[in-house]
């Protein structure tokens, strides 16, 4: 069968009919189960390992008001980045998210970038988890079965991605409802001590714009996550609608939670509590209940379930994220089968879980940390610069005709982006030296193997294409 | 896509029965077999139902008080397959008044359905006054202030109303999270109680606190109301039958699914319960309900906070459902014209599909029942002997007709067992209704005779002429 691609002359015809892709999906389509709920308990999952743990070393770096002027920033970027990939998902509802996106508005490089920015952002989260679980357990329990606990957590997650979507759905609940009451419990534990002059009174202390520009990666942290959900379209019931609205809820969900924490943790601020440890929550509910023996053992063990749920929500997105590319021809093909019982894209979830173990294992900390966090930026720009060019190329593309995100809104967004980029080559320089020669071989490998072969039914691809084939019928 | 062409066409189905039995689909058809389960099971409500009587039954039996659930559950599923059946039959809105219109005649139903509404309208003032009382302390206001508890109560009851004006679709999904509500909420007391609160040995579900032997039966039969009134009102899914799809199916399974799950998550709650209890003495003389007190002194004041969130909303999710199965009993009487001024509250709402005036109806009566009869344990036993006499009036015109059931059997039927389950379900309901009006044990007599005087009043000088005998 002969397809045409994107060709920039526009002089061949597209062949692709609506059938084609129809018939590709029925051979490679996944399962449609998930709803509205399903995906804000994915999305939510997957940011609450931020808000659990490490960000208070943005806090300890740029003092109370330094960090929450970062978290504002972070915030606005978050925001309008959820708005943006909430408006393009209804029109490309597709396993590739952000893939999908980028390849409309800059081509397959374009595409290809944005889609290896998500999954190394996924792959990388999942892999610093593993190794903050495991910190979490020594912490708690011992240091003798730690190995053997993570091993088993994994597998355990792993085994439940492929059984069927509905499977994880309903465990992805459980778990997210336990993550959930964690921070619930955490309301409750600090209310009693709180204090609004201690809140206000931060306000007078002093702070200097460069420590707020340090703490922008770990505001990121907090905050990101969310976009897991993305990446579910193809298995959610009528996912126009129910992509976009858990999105926009997932984020005002994720912006009070994160601005009631940092508001409960400086009004309850006393030296020394917060800034020690890479568990704040906990750090903070230990200080201020110590005697509570009940409530902290509950908040332990309940805190281990923040990082199964962003685990959980993390190997969603990459297997999705690797079964897209992978189908659309930028990874090898063979990555993309499916289950033909269970519909689930198995090679997706395992080979990539192995990597991320080794990852896990052979990568320091703060590696993992610049990694995710400079992938996520990366990852943030290419969409918000795609909506641009779509919105400028395309603009009856769009649902509503007015839908109109404040343009200075998104440019503020893109600038404070690149600052944070800026931020992390210049804080992080050998690490980003490291990850700029990933990037240099990804690159390499889609010239030198993947371009060729990129499978045009794919629906990333042929929506691109026949949106660029409208564009240039409207424009003749 | 065939899926929803197959719904559709079970929906036309389920509306060309309701002709045939009489009447027009009005109400919109919305409800699928889990929301069906949850409805009843959101009343039933064990979270609410058992924290809120516990005390009642360890003042009378102590921890023996246990086995007042065991006996209850047994007799409570028995009765569930017993009207299961008869629902199949008749999946209308108005539960029993409508099975005993079918199964004997108008009047009897007249009777029946009155006991039904009585009981539903006690059932809805009793959880959504014992959630007044609750929230007032879990607000931090003085719970035992009764215009802080009656201002709280009618908050609650307007919120209730307006979800039930606003539609059933909403009401289905308060259900469905309650059933997560409930479940998860036992869970997290089960786990946390046997965790860190565990002081007794399990031989102390035979303990009977101080409590002479020769009062053991009367004491223990009275404690029944604990378990009566929480294992009950499970045709709560009859009621909303013309919102359900394929009603004579899934009615009759979600009622007896509900007691299951409910009889269970009851039973490791309680136990759980009895575990944890210290010194009854003190639990009972705490000055909050007993099983809160059991909680609060197992967990410690943040987890008390976060566990009694559960019960709060388990209460809300009960009131809110209990309010719309009154609403259809009322309904389901001023559509066949059996109550006065039924053109009023007989009108459904076009932009809504739901009868507002008699959302109106229902909230104003509760909240009267509120204020008149401010005392948990009057409320509930009004509503226990009101539902369980309904179920008594069913089941003997049931026995009575038999024929009428066995000709018309539904997709739910018990074959050969049918009369068996029927006579024992009687009797068990007969019994129930007994004790909650027969002193020694019960205290409700008086009530019972005179709800009685004004019911045969009202029917001999207003209804008797103008109760609707169309119907064959």
């Amino acid at each position: 069968m002969n397809f045409e691609g994107d060709k920039s002359d526009g002089h061949t015809d597209i062949i692709i009919t609506k059938r084609i892709t129809d018939d590709f999906s029925k051979k490679k389509g996944l399962k449609k189960y998930l709803n509205f709920k399903n995906l804000w308990l994915i999305g939510m999952g997957a940011m609450l390992t931020g808000v659990f743990s490490h960000w208070n070393i943005g806090l300890s770096e740029a003092g109370p008001l330094g960090f929450l002027i970062a978290m504002i920033l972070t915030a606005v970027v978050y925001i309008t980045f959820i708005m943006v990939m909430s408006e393009l998902s209804v029109h490309l509802p597709y396993a590739g998210g952000p893939y999908a996106c980028a390849r409309l508005a800059f081509g397959k490089i374009g595409g290809y970038l944005a889609g290896v920015a998500t999954l190394l952002q996924f792959i990388c989260a999942s892999a610093i988890i593993v190794k903050i679980m495991t910190k979490y357990y020594i912490l708690i329990f011992s240091e003798e079965s730690v190995i053997a606990f993570a091993v088993l957590i994994f597998l355990f997650l792993l085994v439940i991605h492929l059984l069927e979507i509905r499977i994880f759905a309903v465990v992805q609940n459980i778990i997210v409802f336990c993550a959930l009451s964690l921070i619930v419990l955490f309301f409750l534990g600090t209310s009693d001590v709180i204090n609004d002059f201690n809140f206000f009174n931060l306000f007078a202390q002093p702070f200097r714009l460069e420590d707020v520009g340090s703490a922008l990666p770990y505001a990121v942290w907090m905050f990101f996550g969310l976009e897991v959900i993305s990446v579910a379209a193809e298995e959610t019931n009528n996912s126009e609608k129910n992509i976009s609205v858990s999105l926009i809820l997932g984020v005002i969900t994720t912006v009070i939670i994160c601005f009631t924490i940092l508001y409960f943790v400086i009004a309850a601020y006393k030296k020394g509590i917060v800034i020690e440890g890479k568990f704040p929550l906990l750090n903070l509910i230990n200080t201020v209940q110590s005697q509570d023996r009940v409530l902290l053992a509950t908040f332990t063990t309940l805190g281990l379930s923040t990082f199964f749920a962003s685990l959980n929500g993390f190997i969603y997105g990459y297997s999705r994220q690797i079964y897209s590319l992978s189908r659309a021809g930028y990874l090898p093909h063979f990555l993309s089968k499916l289950h033909p019982v269970l519909q689930t894209p198995y090679l997706s979830i395992i080979i990539p879980g192995v990597f991320v173990v080794i990852m896990a294992y052979i990568s320091t900390y703060q590696f993992l940390f610049v990694f995710t966090v400079f992938s996520a930026v990366i990852m943030y720009m290419l969409v918000i610069i795609s909506f641009f060019r779509i919105h400028k190329y395309e603009s009856l593309f769009f649902r509503q005709k007015k839908f109109y995100y404040p343009s200075v809104i998104t440019v503020f967004a893109a600038i404070v982006l690149s600052l944070i980029l800026f931020v992390i080559i210049l804080n992080y320089f050998f690490i980003c030296l490291k990850i700029f020669l990933i990037w240099f071989f990804l690159i390499l490998y889609y010239y030198i193997w993947a371009q060729n072969r990129i499978q045009l039914e794919a629906p990333e691809e042929s929506r691109a294409i026949s949106a660029r084939v409208k564009m240039r019928i409207e424009l003749k | 896509m065939k899926f929803e062409v197959d719904l559709e066409k079970q929906i036309e189905k389920d509306i060309e029965d309701l002709h045939n039995m009489g009447y027009a689909q009005e109400l919109y058809r919305a409800i699928g077999g889990f929301s069906n389960f949850a409805i009843t099971f959101s009343i039933i409500s064990v979270l609410s139902g058992l924290m809120m009587l516990y005390g009642y039954g360890l003042k009378l039996v102590g921890p023996f008080s246990i086995w007042t659930w065991v006996v209850v559950s047994f007799f409570q599923i028995i009765l569930a397959l017993a009207l299961g059946e008869i629902v199949s039959i008749y999946p209308l809105a108005g539960g029993v008044y409508k099975w005993t219109e079918r199964l004997s005649n108008e009047h009897l139903g007249w009777f029946c359905g009155l006991f039904s509404l009585l009981g539903w309208l006690a059932c809805t003032a009793g959880i959504e006054f014992g959630l007044g009382v609750f929230l007032s302390s879990y607000l931090g206001f003085d719970h035992t202030n009764l215009k802080i508890v009656l201002i709280i109560t009618s908050i609650i009851i307007i919120l209730h109303s307006l979800i039930n004006i606003f539609g059933i679709k909403i009401v289905a999904w308060f259900n469905d999270l309650s059933v997560n509500i409930h479940i998860i909420g036992v869970i997290i007391i089960v786990i946390l109680l046997l965790s860190f609160g565990q002081r007794n040995p399990i031989s102390s579900i035979f303990n009977t606190g101080e409590m002479p032997v020769d009062t053991m039966f009367f004491n223990f039969a009275q404690a029944l109301l604990m378990s009566a009134w929480t294992l009950t009102a499970f045709d709560a899914a009859a009621n909303v039958s013309e919102e359900s799809i394929n009603p004579s199916k899934v009615v009759p399974w979600g009622m007896i699914f509900a007691v299951l799950a409910s009889v269970f998550l009851g039973s490791i709650l309680l136990l759980s319960l009895n575990l944890a209890l210290p010194d009854i003495d003190k639990t009972l003389n705490s000055g909050i309900p007993a099983a809160l007190y059991v909680i609060f002194n197992a967990l410690g004041p943040t987890m008390y906070k976060f566990v009694t969130a559960f019960i709060l909303l388990a209460q809300f999710a009960a009131g809110l459902s209990s309010q719309t199965v009154l609403i259809r009993i009322l309904y389901s009487f001023s559509r066949d014209d059996n109550i006065s001024l039924s053109k009023v509250w007989k009108y459904v709402s076009p932009r809504y599909d739901t009868p507002i005036y008699s959302i109106f109806l229902a909230s104003g009566a509760t909240f009267l029942l509120c204020i008149f009869a401010a005392f948990l344990p009057a409320i509930t036993s009004i509503s226990t002997l009101g539902i369980y006499f309904s179920y008594a009036i069913v089941l003997a015109a049931g026995l009575l007709n038999r024929n009428k059931i066995i000709q018309n059997r539904g997709p739910f039927n018990l074959g050969k067992y049918s009369f068996l389950i029927h006579i024992i379900s009687f009797l068990w309901a007969l019994f129930v209704t007994g004790i909650m009006i027969i002193p020694p044990i019960g205290n409700s007599g008086r009530t019972f005779i005179i709800i009685l005087i004004v019911l045969i009043i009202y029917y001999m000088f207003v209804m008797r002429k103008s109760i609707n005998t169309k119907i064959e």
